[in-house]
């Protein structure tokens, strides 16, 4: 029954719903399929096929039918495969039977009903396409070959394996089912009629979520394991969310084992996890600081004629949204003169934003610390002891009379030119040494990030070393108290893949995968089956023939769940 | 908004993986004493019912601290109050002690920024009665040899277990590495330990211990 959207709860109550929980049985079954060169597979399921359906069904000889379950640890993509063997037949009717009908893309449908009911009240239990081209024996030197051909068909499942989703946004507060929706009609191409699946309430928390280059049934597996379902084709074609809680109601409950053959517990020969780790992502931005440190760093270095120096320093990185991208707050500044100042000064001025503490960038304003007065003043002492030197030299050149000329002059000439070299050192040590400003911008940086919830739920006094964890990430997952519980049923399906049963029953084609079962207890007091015995499906396999003795047989590999 | 302070830029993801190997490099040992009985109350018929306990001693870089009647099954919180470093003992329901440290490894910052949930379940919690290995008859807990068990109690809370753990199989007296034995020295020379414990337990089989992983 998958609880969800079913396609088959519908027979619940219904002649043929009885008769397969009975041992008394006329077993048959049907097989249709569709011309694909007229019609497709979402035709056919939403009923506008313009092709006629051919039944095939007295030409096949026998339909092995395997379903196993999906998206279980490995975010494994299975779908039902139907190994069907039909009869070569070129004379067929209503169509010939060969290579040429039973194409690749071919609409598939199989139903399984009994004698004793008209075949429109059959349930349908394969709806698919076939896939690749029919093997036929071509020549054999064994004898009674016969004409067979075998062909394999699939669920739809198996055409969007590969799908993916390159990106697609969801807004706050949308609802789960209206993800899963939007997405199958986008990247799956799936008509709304074809799917199944409505209101899951559970909503899409943070402020920007997508889905991002990743295969389309995995997304929607991912988005659906909130509400603890899984996206899948139901026999009918249509996209459903089924549930895959172990408390959803059973789809059959036996009140004793007429129908049984057998019911094997199977040993698993390895270690079960026994621990589960669920990490979610909280929806609320959470402001992460850094340590105070040194954000940026620089030198500045001015000359003789400017004294003043306004530039801007970027720290981290570029502003982007109000959420997102390196910011600092509590800036400040240090910085160092290279030893002399004389008034020199300098000053951060942060630039913050809107919200009062980012600064992504702030002005850093600097004075050499000297007066044009005193600038003007060396100048101007050096060009007269230039022009002294010059005179003095001029006048000794030319023999002129006076003290300039004289042996004490020399020494005054000599002392001019070194009060003029002197001056000239200390003005370009001044240029280079006084202008030169090293600084550094510390501060906190700090950025919004969602922050990673972490719920684990672990079987009881499990020692480390005997421990297995399976880590389970989802960031649709975002309230650590859901997700605790979550966790917890999460763990439940970890133990529960160690009690494996294989159950040989008559065929109940009512029943799928992820139904849950339920076999009343015998009552023999000691007895494993004392108490009722609750089963989870996850896999059948069956044979679908008339052939003897396989006829109406089929084999459940399902976990006890209770 | 929740803010984390000093939490390693970039490091968002890694913050539970990072805070947990932080706790578990100050442990440096474990100690355990061989286990009692002690009466934690009455049953309905006025019988007093016993549960297993241990005293505890767990090393740390900075120092150690004792925890006295530790029950087994049980978290005992605040044993070393300063650093808020829980206990706990269990006994599974094959038999075995475990004695698991466990830290409320709330990230940096306020009280209610924990971001990690950790739970334990019993299999009668998980509604999988009939996977357990323990059945209670009479009110006692036994398991399939018909051995006198602890009952099996689930643990949940905000807090993360701390990876180490000291396996006691047996309550003999286990070899343990160097570390151990510096640290059993340590446990022999307080004054509060050796006689005290062999006084207060049966058995008196004085300590079982093992290394921290």
């Amino acid at each position: 029954m998958c609880v969800g959207k079913m396609s088959r709860n519908r027979f619940f109550g219904t002649k043929i719903g009885q008769i397969f929980k009975s041992t008394i049985r006329y077993p048959d079954f049907k097989v249709f399929i569709w011309n694909p060169h007229r019609t497709t597979i979402s035709d056919v399921v939403m009923g506008r096929a313009e092709s006629p359906r051919y039944d095939i069904t007295e030409y096949v000889t026998s339909i092995g039918y395997a379903e196993n379950i999906a998206f279980e640890n490995k975010d494994n993509i299975e779908y039902p495969t139907c190994k069907i063997t039909v009869v070569r037949d070129t004379n067929a009717l209503p169509i010939q039977i060969n290579e040429r009908t039973l194409l690749d893309g071919t609409p598939i449908r199989i139903v399984q009903g009994d004698t004793r009911v008209p075949v429109e009240e059959w349930v349908p239990v394969f709806m698919g396409v076939i896939r690749g081209n029919p093997s036929s024996n071509q020549f054999s030197r064994k004898v009674n070959t016969g004409p067979a051909m075998e062909f394999v068909a699939v669920g739809r499942e198996e055409n969007y394996e590969n799908s993916v989703v390159t990106a697609k946004p969801f807004e706050q507060y949308t609802d789960m089912g209206t993800v899963v929706v939007t997405s199958a009609i986008d990247y799956m191409q799936l008509d709304r009629r074809e799917i199944d699946i409505g209101y899951q309430n559970y909503y899409v928390a943070h402020k920007q979520s997508q889905f991002v280059d990743i295969e389309v049934m995995k997304a929607m597996a991912q988005a659906l394991q909130t509400v603890f379902k899984k996206p899948k084709f139901n026999s009918d074609g249509k996209l459903i969310a089924c549930d895959s809680l172990f408390t959803k109601p059973p789809a059959r409950v036996y009140e004793n084992k007429d129908l049984v053959q057998s019911i094997l517990r199977r040993q698993v020969g390895s270690q079960i996890n026994n621990s589960v780790r669920l990490l979610g992502l909280r929806d609320a931005m959470t402001k992460i600081i850094e340590r105070d440190q040194r954000i940026t760093e620089g030198s500045i270095t001015v000359g003789w004629f400017r004294r003043k120096v306004d530039m801007t320093v970027y720290m981290g990185d570029p502003a982007g949204e109000s959420e997102g991208g390196q910011k600092v707050q509590e800036t400040r500044m240090e910085h160092d003169f290279q030893g002399m100042t004389l008034g020199g000064d300098a000053q951060w001025y942060p630039e913050i934003e809107d919200d009062g503490y980012s600064v992504f960038q702030g002005r850093l304003r600097m004075e050499t610390g000297y007066a044009p007065e005193i600038q003007m003043l060396m100048l101007i002492v050096y060009t007269a002891l230039a022009l002294e030197a010059a005179f003095a030299w001029v006048a000794k050149a030319f023999g002129m009379q006076g003290c300039l000329s004289n042996p004490p002059c020399d020494w005054y000439r000599a002392l001019i030119g070194l009060a003029r070299d002197m001056t000239m050192v200390a003005i370009s040590w001044i240029m280079t040494r006084m202008g030169h400003l090293t600084f550094e911008i510390h501060g906190t940086p700090f950025q919004f990030a969602y922050q990673q919830l972490a719920a684990t739920a672990e079987l009881s006094g499990i020692l480390t070393k005997d421990r297995k964890e399976i880590e389970i990430k989802n960031d649709w997952f975002y309230d650590l108290t859901y997700m605790q519980n979550a966790a917890r049923i999460l763990l439940k399906r970890e133990l529960a893949k160690r009690w494996v049963y294989d159950i040989v029953m008559l065929d109940d084609a009512l029943l799928e995968v992820d139904d849950v079962i339920v076999f009343t207890g015998s009552g023999v007091e000691g007895a494993e089956d004392e108490n009722d015995m609750k089963f989870y499906i996850n896999s059948i396999q069956k044979d679908i023939t008339r052939k003897s003795p396989h006829t109406g047989i089929a084999k459940i590999s399902a976990w006890r769940v209770s | 908004m929740v803010e984390l302070q000093y939490p390693g830029y970039s490091q968002v993801r890694e913050l539970s993986r990072d805070e947990i190997e932080r706790h578990q490099k100050r442990f440096t040992g474990i100690t355990v004493s061989a286990p009692g009985t002690k009466v934690i109350g009455e049953d309905e018929n006025g019988d007093d019912v016993t549960e297993y306990v241990c005293d505890v001693r767990v090393g740390f870089v900075e120092s150690w601290a004792i925890i006295r009647d530790v029950l087994v099954n049980t978290v005992a919180y605040g044993i070393i109050a300063d650093k808020d470093v829980p206990v706990l003992m269990e006994r599974n329901e094959a038999g075995r002690v475990s004695i698991i440290g466990r830290s409320r490894v709330a990230l940096p910052g306020r009280e209610s920024s924990n971001s990690l949930v950790f739970s334990t379940y019993t299999y009668a919690d998980l509604d999988f009665v009939f996977m357990a290995e323990l059945t209670l008859t009479g009110g006692l807990w036994k398991d399939g040899y018909g051995h006198l068990m602890a009952s099996p109690q689930g643990v949940a809370g905000v807090s993360y277990r701390i990876d180490f753990i000291c396996d006691v199989l047996d309550w003999n007296e286990t070899d343990a590495d160097d570390n151990f034995d510096y640290g059993t020295d340590q446990w022999g020379q307080t004054s509060c330990s050796w006689n005290h414990l062999s006084q207060d337990h049966i058995g008196n089989d004085e300590v079982a211990i093992e290394s921290i992983e």
